[in-house]
């Protein structure tokens, strides 16, 4: 465990010190506040305004930015060559997946809060209140993340930082859009292409599942119910990513 | 220094093209505005997890058409299609329903589609007491339609959270199924109080307005006839009617216009500025 945070803390910092890092967080911080500036030509809507294009402009850059970070992560350390280093030591291939990972999801989560603290701020000056029920909107967001991070590391074990990054990008956009292959599946007439289809649909993660910045807008809250099967939903997907990407990653040869 | 004023020359030539572009490009824009529409329902696909962000940003391209046309031609083709994609794209936009519906209404004079947009709101959100509201308002106010409003007034007070207000327009619809400036005037400043925008108040108070000086046109021809009918002539003006004690006094004018008698009844004038 000491070695995972041991990891996690190093790849934090390392993330930290990048300037790709803080070029995306100033731009997201800068849509927040521009999105301020909107509100004399939203004509009665500036509360509701604030509040998308706010939610939209966390979830945006903090996607971007796990697809920019996430996908070198591993590399940079075989392009450096200190992964050698480090699987000299005891610690355990396993150990580096899970503490990369931790690493990167820490660092999205702090950015999260960081941004949507300055989002409420907004939303006072706008409302003359706080509106913490955004802060539910983002709840279920942090596991798609988690997910995206996993997919990231899962394809990083074993292809290029370029593809790993493709494929990050299209596994979010396959995640949103695949409730339109479950409507497929119901209207297709072919047996074969029915299974199919809802095969595909129940194995590639649902990221709707984690999106309800659309109801929460509007003061729909999900019941308790929602909450749980998110959780556990998100929290085994990514244990599945995390499993599957240590066992790629424990066969890897290293020349 | 020379660097700085290398730059400096620089930013210079790049304000001056920036403003010639910006005018080159204004009269263009002016002749291909909206174009193309994309269907709301790819567009829903296309924005992923941003629907309702996307939706904002076509409620400002609304505003922005519909301010601009207000200011020009006051033709309005594109009003409902940018309304529809709006409504795709977040079906639970309550404002871009009732107030579009109001602009289909009251500036386009599109009746077709003002009801669309609100049938579309009542397919899409169906336990708001607010959507056969409006519908109710609509039809009662712009298409004189009052068979329909007392339905729609009806529909909205079977809303658990209806006000008060939805019971009342429905019972004095429904059991008068005539019109009457009273209600009328109520329903505006209902529509007044509830405005979140500048035009939407400016709007309901000029209709306010108007439904006070025909209601005092209405009663100054009531009193004038009895007038007539009790002394047997026409007066010259409304201050005979005053003199003679049938009237206290000529009611203040909603414009800042007059009130004078033509025949047997009472006309209204505004002077022009």
């Amino acid at each position: 465990m000491k070695r995972i945070f041991a990891i996690a803390k190093n790849t934090f910092r390392e993330l930290t010190r990048q300037k790709i890092f803080f070029i995306i967080v100033l731009f997201g911080f800068a849509m927040l506040f521009i999105s301020f500036f909107l509100y004399p030509l939203s004509v009665g809507e500036q509360s509701k305004i604030i509040r998308d294009f706010g939610l939209s402009a966390i979830t945006f850059f903090n996607t971007l930015l796990v697809i920019i970070t996430g996908s070198a992560l591993l590399h940079k350390e075989m392009d450096k060559r200190t992964i050698y280093l480090v699987i000299t030591t005891p610690v355990q291939r396993r150990e580096i997946i899970i503490g990369k990972f931790l690493g990167l999801f820490m660092i999205v989560i702090i950015n999260i809060l960081g941004m949507e603290i300055f989002h409420q701020i907004l939303i006072f000056f706008t409302d003359r209140k706080f509106d913490l029920s955004m802060f539910i909107a983002l709840y279920p967001y942090i596991f798609e993340i988690g997910i995206i991070i996993g997919i990231l590391l899962f394809f990083s074990t074993f292809t290029g930082t370029l593809f790993s990054a493709f494929m990050g990008f299209a596994f979010y956009v396959i995640g949103h859009l695949i409730e339109s292959l479950k409507l497929f599946a119901e209207v297709s007439k072919s047996v074969f292409l029915k299974i199919f289809s809802y095969c595909i649909y129940y194995l590639l993660p649902n990221l709707e599942h984690f999106n309800i910045k659309n109801k929460v807008v509007y003061g729909e809250i999900p019941g308790r119910e929602y909450f749980i099967f998110s959780t556990s939903y998100g929290l085994i997907f990514i244990i599945l990513l995390l499993y599957t990407s240590s066992l790629i990653f424990e066969k890897k040869e290293f020349k | 220094m020379k660097k700085f004023i290398y730059i400096l020359l620089f930013l210079l030539i790049l304000v001056n093209l920036s403003y010639r572009l910006e005018k080159v490009r204004s009269i263009k824009e002016k002749a291909t505005e909206i174009l193309y529409l994309p269907r709301g329902k790819i567009l829903k696909n296309i924005a992923l997890d941003h629907r309702n962000s996307l939706a904002d940003f076509f409620w400002l391209q609304f505003i922005q058409y519909y301010g601009y046309h207000l200011q020009t031609d006051r033709k309005y083709p594109y009003l409902y299609p940018i309304l529809d994609v709006l409504t795709d794209l977040d079906e639970k936009f309550l404002y871009a329903y009732t107030f579009g519906s109001v602009l289909l209404a009251h500036d386009a004079k599109d009746r077709y589609h003002a009801e669309k947009l609100l049938m579309k709101a009542m397919y899409n959100d169906p336990y708001k007491w607010q959507y056969p509201f409006w519908m109710g308002f609509l039809n009662y106010v712009f298409f004189k339609d009052y068979k329909k409003a007392a339905q729609f007034f009806k529909l909205a007070t079977l809303e658990p959270d209806a006000p008060d207000m939805c019971y009342r327009f429905y019972a004095f619809v429904y059991y008068k199924k005539l019109r009457n400036l009273e209600t009328a005037l109520e329903l505006w400043k209902y529509m007044y109080d509830n405005a979140k925008s500048e035009y939407e108040r400016k709007t309901a108070e000029w209709y306010i307005k108007r439904t006070i000086e025909q209601i005092h046109m209405r009663n100054l021809t009531r009193i004038l006839r009895s007038f007539i009918k009790k002394e047997g002539y026409i007066p010259s003006s409304l201050k005979e009617l005053i003199n003679k004690g049938y009237l206290k006094d000529i009611p203040e004018h909603p414009f800042g216009g007059y009130y004078y008698i033509r025949g047997d009844s009472v006309y209204s004038k505004i002077p022009k500025k």
